[in-house]
């Protein structure tokens, strides 16, 4: 009875002083991001690559890579904010025999349809093309071993069979020829457009994008490359020669011949391996530069294409802050924001990297002052904070998605360093 | 020059006429007893020289001026002493018949039997020498005292203390007059050590003296008083010998027990009578002086009994009854009313002993209290710092708990960078405020256990040992009282 009677005391007492524990419970409902840590032991590099994976009106889905071993996952965002892992996630090595992956694997999403596709090395003297909505589908393409850049395009008829529908095709860049991918028959030697400036030189492809420049059903191929490995150019090719069967092989038909550039423009950056364009809207687009390794140099511009000239044109001004990895277009209606992730800088003495969200507006340009800087509030070394960056389709509006070392963020809303809304908070249901 | 002659003349008829009157009493005894003294003095230095016949006739001399039995003594053991250095069978006879006389006068003599044993050995060894004259036989063992003599061992002379006074039948007190008094003047006897004689008498001052009488000398203390008529003369006495006398201020303790008597300053005096197990007996009186006033205390009893605590370690305890001190120090003996009583005995440093006890007339109750040492409370020190050391502990958590719920906050209300839900701030906060809850639980259960441990009874208790015994009544005697008095024997 005693000691009931002291334990009853002391829990009093320990009420009346004591902390609420479950306040922090509460708090993290009150947060604005979710973090998602690696869902399972099946990759010891969780979020090398993000995209956003099927579409929907009722929360979203983030398609996520990981590596060592290669992995394919799905996170599934219900409306409220909470996470899940599909029942989707594939082992690359065990589906497809893909053990290792890039440094930084071209993850593509299909801006016509949910799909999304991986171009990786595959091994030995191909790349896989890993295609689905969901599920994948693996394409090769036989003869490069790396991929230096990749795009969705939309082709055009078929020149035999002008009748069949062009479904959007990847298109991947490897050294100065773009390739189709197959998924079976491939012809051999697998047919390939190499790429020439304007003076018949070769192009070191770095960036692929797709442009619908004029009123037509295909679209154009805009590429960032170099010519004799010292000037960076922007160069754009029809698309009309990619009508081809399979659909996108060799360039004019089946031709061989070199496909020389309708238009290009000099950029003042060189840009080095896995440099990107990233399409904004049909005309234009923003390029993601960085040097090859060894060099923390980078560089973020933004163009349009003149649909009648078919002649490019730098906007604004472009930005050089180093360390850009990786980029994309928040695109919310009237605000549109560039997502530039900076995995290796600097933060709050840390190196845990940053993403940094510049306003774009469509005629001005990139404004190089960042609307928000975000990084992890509790950075830590070398997490890699930014290393990709998606927009995520969410509850009907666009949330911005980063990766960083085995860790997902969804941020759900954000606001400017001022407190200035970017965009409410998207989810629902809470 | 006529007048001259005439004044010569009277004085020398006045001188004549006082030298032919008789001289005083006191004057007579005085010289009686100067006489005694000097003869006991040369008869004493006699005996010591082996010269027991002038020795003897010393002492007699000395009885003649005056009769002390104890001369009488010694004139038997100067005898005593002839007869055994010589075999002297008439000297013996004169030593019995000494001791005799000395006995006949003195017969409550302290060393009565010791006396008539000496008569008993004497008369034997006498028969002994008329049965084996000298030249009868062997000389020798004729000549030798017999072994009954040798162990009377050699006879010493005695000293007295005589007391006397003038006016004679005063009372003799020694040291206080707590005892009550001696004996009245004159008086002889023996006394050991150093003594204060307090000699009083009615209407006379008080005569003190403090005397170390040699055993082997005659000492006489001789008081002539000095009338004191402006005192008055009370005696006090109470049914129960040995009550205690108050007067006037009992703060200043008892001046006697009963009876006494005593001169007393005229005018009204309070006296008290109490002794335990009794009523207190007050009476007021209006000393007059040069009058005798009596105080005759009649003491009701009440049902008493007794209650003795005694104990190791009494002595540094202090005893309650009925929540009123009654001893500052044990071992405490004290009467109580027949009926129920607590009894409290406290030390510092040991646990307190608490009884109700029913005390019954006519019976002491010992309660021998073995006091236990009061536990130590170093657990309840430990508990107490461990209590706050958890308590500081649970503070510090706690402000590290409230530090993260803060950041967090600010972070959340910042939005910039965001706070996303895994932040490690979450699960570390929530950590700390866990620990700090337990550490409060565990710093608020330490330190209900350290009032416990403050205030338990640790250790075994202070006990004691209880007896009852009945009390006896029995008489009482004493010099100048008599009556009833309790004692227990165990």
């Amino acid at each position: 009875m005693r000691t009931l009677f002291i334990t009853g005391c002391a829990l009093v007492l320990s009420t009346g002083v004591g902390c609420k524990w479950t306040e922090f419970d509460d708090l993290k409902d009150e947060t604005w991001v979710s973090s998602t840590d690696k869902p399972n032991s099946d990759s010891t590099d969780y979020g090398v690559a993000i995209q956003r994976g099927q579409k929907s009106s009722n929360g979203g889905k983030l398609v996520v890579i990981g590596a060592g071993q290669a992995q394919y996952t799905e996170l599934v965002y219900s409306a409220n904010g909470s996470s899940d892992l599909a029942p989707t996630a594939l082992k690359l090595n065990t589906q497809f025999g893909i053990g290792n992956l890039d440094l930084q694997p071209i993850l593509l999403a299909d801006p016509t349809s949910d799909e999304v596709s991986l171009v990786v090395n595959s091994g030995g003297q191909s790349i896989a093309v890993l295609t689905g909505t969901g599920g994948l589908i693996a394409h090769q393409v036989f003869g490069p071993m790396q991929p230096d850049a990749a795009t969705y395009m939309v082709p055009p008829p078929r020149s035999d069979q002008p009748t069949l529908p062009t479904p959007p095709q990847v298109l991947v860049g490897a050294v100065d020829a773009l390739y189709g991918a197959f998924v079976a028959n491939t012809p051999n030697p697998q047919p390939k457009c190499q790429l020439v400036d304007e003076a018949a030189a070769p192009v070191s492809i770095r960036g692929l994008g797709a442009a619908r420049i004029s009123a037509t059903t295909y679209d154009d191929i805009v590429v960032w490359g170099t010519t004799g490995g010292a000037t960076g150019k922007l160069l754009l090719y029809p698309g009309s020669v990619f009508n081809g069967a399979p659909p996108v092989g060799s360039c004019a038909g089946g031709v061989q011949a070199p496909l020389a550039a309708s238009s290009s423009l000099a950029t003042t950056f060189v840009p080095g391996k896995g440099s990107q364009i990233v399409m904004v809207d049909p005309t234009h687009f923003i390029v993601v530069g960085h040097k090859d390794l060894g060099s923390t140099e980078s560089f973020l511009g933004y163009y349009s294409i003149n649909p009648t000239a078919k002649t490019f044109t730098a906007i604004g001004a472009s930005i050089t802050i180093a360390e850009l990895r990786t980029a994309a277009i928040l695109d919310n209606g009237a605000k549109k924001y560039v997502i530039a992730g900076y995995p290796t800088t600097i933060t709050e003495d840390v190196n845990a990297g940053v993403v940094k969200l510049f306003p774009l507006d469509i005629t001005a340009g990139i404004n190089e002052n960042a609307a928000a800087t975000i990084y992890d509030s509790q950075p830590n070394t070398d997490q890699q904070f930014g290393r990709a960056v998606a927009a995520l389709p969410f509850n009907g509006t666009n949330v911005v998605a980063v990766a960083a070392d085995n860790e997902i963020f969804v941020y759900y809303k954000l606001v400017t360093a001022d407190g200035a809304v970017i965009y409410e908070d998207a989810r629902s249901g809470r | 020059m006529k007048s001259r002659v005439v004044f010569a003349v009277w004085a020398g008829i006045c001188a004549a006429i006082l030298m032919m009157a008789p001289a005083p009493a006191h004057a007579q005894s005085a010289d009686a007893l100067k006489k005694a003294q000097s003869a006991f003095d040369n008869a004493q230095v006699l005996y010591l020289q082996g010269k027991y016949d002038d020795a003897a006739q010393g002492f007699q001399d000395a009885y003649a001026a005056r009769p002390f039995p104890q001369f009488l003594y010694n004139v038997g053991a100067a005898f005593h002493m002839k007869g055994k250095t010589g075999s002297d069978s008439v000297a013996y006879g004169k030593a019995v018949e000494y001791y005799k006389k000395y006995l006949a006068e003195d017969p409550q003599a302290s060393d009565k039997a010791k006396v008539e044993k000496a008569i008993g050995v004497l008369e034997a060894e006498m028969k002994r020498l008329k049965d084996n004259p000298v030249g009868a036989g062997s000389a020798a063992p004729q000549k030798a005292p017999s072994a009954e003599v040798q162990q009377l061992g050699d006879v010493k002379v005695r000293g007295l203390i005589v007391v006397e006074s003038d006016p004679s039948n005063a009372s003799i007190y020694i040291d206080d007059k707590r005892k009550g008094p001696l004996a009245t003047t004159p008086w002889s006897g023996s006394l050991d050590g150093e003594h204060k004689i307090i000699i009083e008498k009615r209407g006379y001052k008080v005569a003190e003296k403090t005397i170390s009488a040699d055993p082997s000398k005659l000492f006489v203390l001789s008081a002539v008083m000095a009338q004191e008529d402006y005192l008055g003369w009370v005696e006090i006495s109470s049914n129960v010998p040995g009550a205690e006398i108050f007067i006037d201020d009992k703060s200043i303790g008892a001046i006697g027990k009963t009876p006494l008597s005593q001169n007393i300053k005229p005018g009204k005096h309070t006296f008290w009578i109490s002794t335990e197990g009794y009523d207190e007996y007050k009476e007021e009186v209006e000393v007059i002086a040069g009058e005798t006033h009596t105080v005759k205390a009649t003491l009701k009893g009440a049902p008493v009994g007794k209650i003795n605590v005694i104990g190791l370690g009494i002595e540094d305890s202090t005893v309650s009854i009925d929540g009123v001190v009654a001893c500052e120090r044990g071992p405490c003996l004290k009467a109580m009313q027949q009926g129920d009583h607590v009894v409290t005995v406290t030390r510092p440093g040991f646990k307190s002993y608490t009884r109700r006890v029913t005390i019954q007339a006519k019976t002491e109750m010992a309660i021998k209290v073995g006091l236990a040492p009061m536990p130590s409370r170093s657990d309840a020190v430990v508990a107490y710092v461990l209590a706050a050391g958890f308590g500081a502990g649970g503070i510090v958590l706690g402000l590290q708990a409230n530090k993260y719920r803060d950041q967090i906050k600010d972070g959340i209300a910042k939005g910039n960078p965001p706070i996303d839900s895994a932040d490690p701030r979450f699960t570390k906060g929530k950590i700390f405020a866990i620990a700090a809850d337990a550490t409060f639980v565990v710093a608020g259960i330490t330190a209900l256990t350290a009032v416990y441990y403050t205030f338990r009874d640790k250790g075994a208790p202070s006990t004691a040992l209880i007896d009852v015994r009945a009390l006896a009544l029995q008489p009482q005697i004493g010099p100048g009282y008599a009556g009833l008095g309790m004692e227990a024997h165990w």
